[in-house]
């Protein structure tokens, strides 16, 4: 997982419990890390880990955990390092989403040998929009479910984002605008 | 630019928009005169305003190609890279596509920070999907954010350094704190009764096992005693803290203490001692070492220079300085190890305490180095402990489990009143002891010398010879000379005999007998000794690459007494022998008598070992010295060199010009080689011809000469002229 990932779970918990939240996360999960490095690659077992920590250390189930800090990527954590090009990608969620699979292809050019999740969109009518969210990693459907909601928020966009199914490898979800 | 696309597009001037759209969202299509006939969506988007049928230079100016934005140069332009600059100044990178009747600029706009990109008002979907604009943004923001990242780990590691020495300094706090805390508190009251306390009271009266409380304080301490009753008296005086410290235990095993005594209220005052043993045992030790020699005990150099000052500035009449070098104490120690060495260094200081009065002053300088500060005695008396030094260190040592013998050279100086500087005649008489030793040493070793202001200018001289001669061998100056010796049966160059030459920048070739004196007593001769045994080596197999066809040559190469001490010899003629790929056989080592004289043993290690290598040995200068025969039994000598002295005097009458016959006869009896040396006359050739000399070496065959001369004899391989029988 890129080090970008695990950097919004630190801000998102220093955000909630200031820095000794982050340090009782850390400590829990055995990380031993000074600060992440954005662009360098982690094994998966960190980012689970602290996500399990941080879980315990905030009382809240992980599914929130990963929501939450879905949310605080794409506002804070994204937006801070790479803010311009998130931008970019659209300006409103449907171009946004038009363009997702795209950004990650480049993505993959930028970092080869990065297991990075496809997204498949199928635009129902204007204001609905099926995303097809395809990772080889298991168990962050609620991550991305708090990314749309956050770029609803990041575009200014009333949305309402629903999960709505799931098969081994392939999750869906319905983001549909506000009237 | 996809070229793909490219090449797509401009196969028909008749692009369908859709496609144009699909592959440039930014592209624009002009008629023969510069009006715009079409556009992609990107183009209307960073080209405020643009319409169809608008002039092109209304909207883009071409920055590169320069000039006028023109169809004809857009035609021209066509397969080149251009550079067009929207009227926002927006960069667009883009290429010409030439139709029958139109033109067309397809392009990407160029962005080189992604918030440039936002400030234009594109997205992706501005660009083609095989556009590289945009992944060229992600790698510049990829950049940018990786710097973020380096500052904030930075940042974070000095936080914590920062944090580390807050820890520290925190630790140090606390161990200053730790540290003054004493071991015994006591409350007393005016009259010094102890009311109560806290800690140990082990360090009082040891013998005092009673109840502490309520005993008069100074029973309780009777060894601070002294300080305390007074300190006590002026702190209720004063209501100042009082501090002093003591000294109890024995003279052997001291103890330390440090006391204050506190005034708490008009009645109280607190006694807070603390054991400073290891603290001050500490220092003492460290004063000890800063100005004593860790390995004899002896006062150092700093220590000796300090005393010495003291004396001259007391009173230097009747003081004498004598300066004790060991002699070939650098052999020993290289030969049996540092340990060894240090044995010896340990012996001889404790020779040279004995020899002295406890009052006077014996140090170690450093290395083999020892200087003693007499008190009144005058020039006969410090003559007297000089020879006894030099008597009692030359006495016998079992070092290493064999008895070893380290004479020593002394050099005395008396002082003077001193009228001048202090520090300055100071310094000025421990050199001048200083030249004395080395005169004494340059003398012959084993000796005393007085100071006489006569020798400065000589030993002078030698340190300069000496540092000119380290610079020759830096430099390499010292050059490989060569003289043939002729087998006297055929006429023909048997071998050489290699002869150093020192090629002294601006002067003639310096002789060998004008620097080996000074180079062996240096230490310098080791050096000097294997470039030429090393030179000479290379040489002859040099030679006997380039004249394959003639007899090889025998390689004759001196040893100094010096060289032959050192065992290290052998090692290094079995590796030049290795490296240079002569054999053994070929190389004759030239030592003289006087060398089997000295140090018999340890010469006896070094010529057997040179004898198993299967080197060959000679006696150089045979006749002059001991002419022993009980040498050519005792040691594997497998050559003779009979000295110029017998040649010479061959045709005298008497014994000299007998020697020479004598000596041929031995020589065939006892079945050893023989050279004759100093051959310069046509007679002597002729003679020890008769007398069956096998080989002669001399100024009638040939004078030492640089290896290309010598290389011109060996290519015409002459006979040597004999002179008619």
């Amino acid at each position: 997982m890129l080090g970008m990932v695990n950097k919004a779970i630190e801000d998102l918990a220093i955000s909630i419990g200031g820095p000794p939240a982050w340090d009782a996360i850390r400590a829990k999960a055995g990380v031993d890390v000074v600060a992440f490095v954005s662009s360098a690659s982690y094994d998966d077992d960190v980012t689970y880990r602290l996500v399990g920590a941080a879980s315990e250390v905030f009382g809240l189930p992980p599914e929130a955990v990963l929501e939450a800090f879905g949310k605080h990527w794409i506002l804070y954590t994204g937006r801070e390092g790479y803010g311009a090009l998130l931008t970019a990608t659209g300006s409103t969620v449907p171009e946004f989403l038009r363009n997702l699979d795209a950004m990650h292809a480049r993505v993959a050019l930028t970092f080869p040998g990065l297991m990075l999740p496809t997204f498949e969109m199928n635009e129902l009518d204007d204001r609905r929009t099926e995303v097809c969210y395809r990772s080889e990693r298991a168990g962050l459907a609620p991550m991305v479910l708090g990314l749309l909601k956050g770029l609803g928020t990041l575009l200014d966009q009333d949305v309402e984002v629903a999960h709505v199914g799931s098969a081994p490898g392939e999750d869906r979800f319905l983001v549909t605008l506000a009237t | 630019m996809n070229p793909v696309a490219v090449a797509a597009a401009e196969a028909s001037s008749d692009v369908a928009a859709s496609v144009l759209d699909e592959l440039f969202p930014f592209h624009v299509v002009l008629d023969d005169d510069g009006v715009i006939r079409r556009h992609g969506r990107s183009a209307a988007r960073l080209c405020a305003g643009l319409r169809e049928g608008d002039a092109i230079t209304t909207h883009l100016r071409l920055v590169s190609p320069g000039g006028p934005l023109t169809v004809e140069r857009l035609r021209r332009a066509r397969g080149r890279l251009m550079v067009l600059h929207t009227m926002a100044g927006v960069a667009v990178r883009g290429q010409v596509l030439v139709g029958s009747d139109t033109v067309t600029i397809v392009g990407s706009p160029w962005f080189t920070e992604p918030e440039a990109l936002a400030g234009a008002g594109l997205t992706m979907s501005d660009f083609a999907a095989h556009d590289p604009t945009p992944d060229f943004l992600f790698v510049v923001q990829q950049q940018s954010t990786a710097l973020a990242d380096t500052r904030r780990l930075a940042e974070r590691l000095e936080q914590m350094d920062a944090e580390r020495r807050r820890l520290e300094e925190a630790e140090r706090a606390l161990a200053r704190d730790l540290n003054a805390l004493p071991d015994l508190m006591l409350r007393l009251d005016a009259a010094g009764t102890v009311l109560d306390y806290r800690g140990s009271t082990s360090f009082s009266d040891p013998d005092d096992s009673t109840e502490v409380v309520g005993r008069d304080v100074f029973e309780v301490f009777p060894g601070m005693q002294e300080h305390l009753r007074g300190a006590l008296i002026r702190t209720f005086q004063s209501s100042t803290t009082q501090s002093f410290e003591y000294v109890a235990g024995s003279s052997e095993r001291p103890e330390y203490f440090e006391a204050r005594i506190v005034r708490c209220s008009p009645a109280e005052a607190l006694l807070l001692v603390r054991d400073v043993t290891d603290r001050r045992s500490l220092e003492h030790q460290l004063a000890h070492q800063a100005f004593h020699d860790t390995l004899t005990g002896l006062p150092n150099r700093a220590r000796f220079q300090d005393r010495l000052r003291q004396a001259v500035a007391d009173a230097s009449v009747g003081m004498a300085l004598l300066f004790v070098d060991l002699d070939d104490f650098k052999q020993i120690n290289d030969t049996l190890g540092h340990a060894a060495g240090d044995e010896m260094l340990m012996a001889a200081a404790e020779r040279l305490r004995g020899c002295v009065r406890p009052a006077d002053l014996v140090a170690r300088l450093g290395g083999d180095e020892f200087a003693l500060l007499l008190a009144g005695v005058d020039h006969h008396i410090a003559g007297e402990v000089a020879e006894r030094l030099v008597d009692v260190l030359s006495e016998p040592l079992v070092i290493d489990g064999r008895p070893m013998r380290v004479g020593a050279s002394v050099g005395v100086v008396l002082a003077e009143a001193c009228v001048d500087d202090v520090n300055r005649y100071a310094e000025e008489l421990l050199r001048s002891a200083d030249v004395a030793m080395y005169w004494a040493k340059a003398s012959g070793k084993g000796r005393i010398a007085f100071f006489d202001p006569a020798m400065d200018e000589r030993i002078l001289a030698r340190l300069q010879v000496e540092s000119a001669l380290r610079t020759a061998i830096a430099e390499q100056q010292f050059v490989v000379h060569y003289q043939p010796i002729v087998g006297l049966e055929r006429g023909r160059v048997v071998g050489v005999e290699a002869l150093v030459r020192w090629d002294r920048p601006g002067e003639c070739m310096v002789p060998p007998a004008e620097f080996i004196p000074l180079a062996e007593q240096t230490g310098l001769i080791g050096p000097i000794g294997e470039h030429v045994l090393r030179t000479a080596c290379a040489q002859v197999r040099a030679w006997d690459e380039a004249f394959p066809d003639r007899e090889p040559l025998e390689l004759s190469v001196n040893l100094s007494a010096v060289q032959l001490l050192d065992p290290a010899i052998v090692e290094l003629v079995d590796t030049v022998l290795a490296e240079t790929g002569l054999p053994a056989e070929r190389l004759t080592v030239e030592i003289t008598e006087t060398a089997l004289i000295s140090e018999t043993e340890r010469v006896r290690v070094v010529v057997e070992g040179l004898a198993e290598l299967g080197v060959r040995l000679a006696l150089d200068d045979f006749g002059t010295g001991f002419s022993s025969l009980s040498h050519l039994r005792e040691f594997p000598i497998d050559q003779i060199k009979i000295d110029r002295l017998f040649i010479s005097s061959m045709f005298e009458e008497g014994a000299n010009g007998a020697i020479a016959a004598a000596l041929l006869g031995m020589s065939r009896v006892l079945r050893v080689g023989v050279v004759a040396e100093g051959v310069e006359e046509a007679e002597q050739v002729t003679a020890l011809q008769q007398l069956g000399c096998p080989s002669a070496q001399g100024y009638y065959f040939a004078e030492p000469m640089d290896a290309r001369n010598l290389a011109e004899i060996l290519r015409a391989d002459p006979k040597v002229t004999m002179p008619p029988s």
